[in-house]
């Protein structure tokens, strides 16, 4: 099940590598997003919280992407505690920049909204992975339970 | 440690480094942009559209120019305080002075906050190309971002440049990347540096040949000045 998870995960954080890079793209080419909601997508990209101290937040998504990836393609104990800590800090930003645009912006990013919706299923299932995954012991203690 | 006591390690951690580059960022900020209003692609489009209708621009001028009266506007695009004026004392300039013939205006970029401030004055000279500077100017203003957060983008110019009847942005863009876009800050250097200018806005009224700075920029004194100059 572990390994499904994984797998499904990986999937997931492979799609929002796409978006994020997308987004990215457009971001220093300037141009605006192919976008289902009437320049939704260029009100948020023109937004002052398109950036974070100077860093597009496309590229930020992009870094977490990356790194959330990479930590889902290690396997073992220090690969899911990053995972599941790459994917908490991803939700919550996603969830700041969530309530900007509805909020402040009043604006909607189509892209913006299916990452937000990728890191919290990558949140689900990384968490779940992790409270799943055999508790790792430390060399004082029993050994672990043979499988 | 448990998993449970590692998962609510993992949300405090992941709470905290959002929580402190959100703040670090300065994005706690709870100034609001404006609304747009039905119709418009651009908070603000409607207003300043009204603002400038059936008033004559040439260039950076406007109003009547043959008008007794001249006012230099020094400015920055970016400057939060030219802002400030631009909403709420130079509406009633326009109105009392301006549209009746008394007063001409003059725009002059006085670029004062960062390089971006260059950027948004070669736009403008786009804009003042096709004279439609001082419609893109108040839309700028309208909708001008947090000061360091290099709001000033292509993409920004362009949506900017979408609420300004008539405006041709490919005209402008292309405008804005050619030298003479940016000749006038050298000039408006040159101009500042004569009547000691270092901060913006700067505002200054023709008496007869010569200018008089003026020591603020809220509208008792600037219309005082300006019915001082036109009785002259």
């Amino acid at each position: 099940v572990n390994e499904a998870l994984r797998r499904l995960a990986i999937g997931l954080a492979v799609v929002g590598l796409g978006v994020a890079s997308y987004l990215t793209y457009i971001h220093y080419r300037g141009i605006e997003s192919v976008c289902a909601i009437a320049h939704g997508c260029e009100q948020v990209q023109t937004s002052e919280w398109s950036k974070l101290l100077g860093v597009p937040v496309a590229l930020l998504g992009l870094i977490g992407y990356v790194s959330l990836l990479g930590a889902l393609i290690v396997d073992g104990e220090a690969g899911r505690l990053a995972a599941v800590t790459f994917a908490w800090t991803g939700a919550a930003f996603s969830a700041y920049l969530t309530y900007r645009e509805i909020f402040t912006i009043d604006a909607i990013c189509i892209w913006c909204v299916i990452s937000a919706f990728l890191m919290a299923d990558l949140t689900v299932l990384t968490t779940i992975r992790f409270l799943r995954a055999p508790q790792a012991r430390g060399p004082a203690g029993p050994p672990a339970a043979a499988a | 440690m448990s998993r449970k006591a590692q998962l609510a390690a993992v949300v405090a951690a992941a709470a905290v480094i959002v929580v402190a580059a959100v703040l670090i960022a300065g994005g706690s900020s709870d100034k609001k942009p404006p609304k747009k209003r039905a119709g418009e692609v651009i908070p603000g489009q409607t207003a300043a559209r009204s603002l400038f209708a059936g008033i004559p621009e040439h260039g950076v001028t406007l109003g009547n120019p043959n008008a007794k009266v001249t006012m230099l506007e020094f400015a920055d695009l970016q400057c939060p305080a030219c802002r400030e004026y631009t909403l709420t004392v130079f509406p009633d300039v326009v109105k009392n002075y301006v549209r009746t013939g008394k007063v001409k205006v003059r725009f002059i970029p006085l670029t004062v906050i960062s390089k971006d401030s260059n950027v948004a004055w070669s736009y403008a000279a786009g804009a003042a190309q096709q004279n439609k500077l001082w419609n893109f100017a108040d839309l700028t203003y309208i909708n001008q971002g947090q000061e360091g957060t290099h709001w000033v983008t292509p993409l920004r110019m362009r949506q900017i440049a979408r609420g300004v009847t008539g405006l041709d942005f490919s005209r402008m863009a292309a405008y804005a990347a050619t030298p003479a876009a940016r000749e006038a800050l050298g000039a408006a250097n040159t101009q500042a540096g004569i009547y000691g200018l270092s901060s913006t806005p700067s505002l200054l009224v023709s008496f007869g040949n010569a200018y008089k700075k003026l020591p603020s920029f809220d509208y008792q004194t600037v219309s005082s000045a300006l019915d001082a100059a036109a009785s002259e």
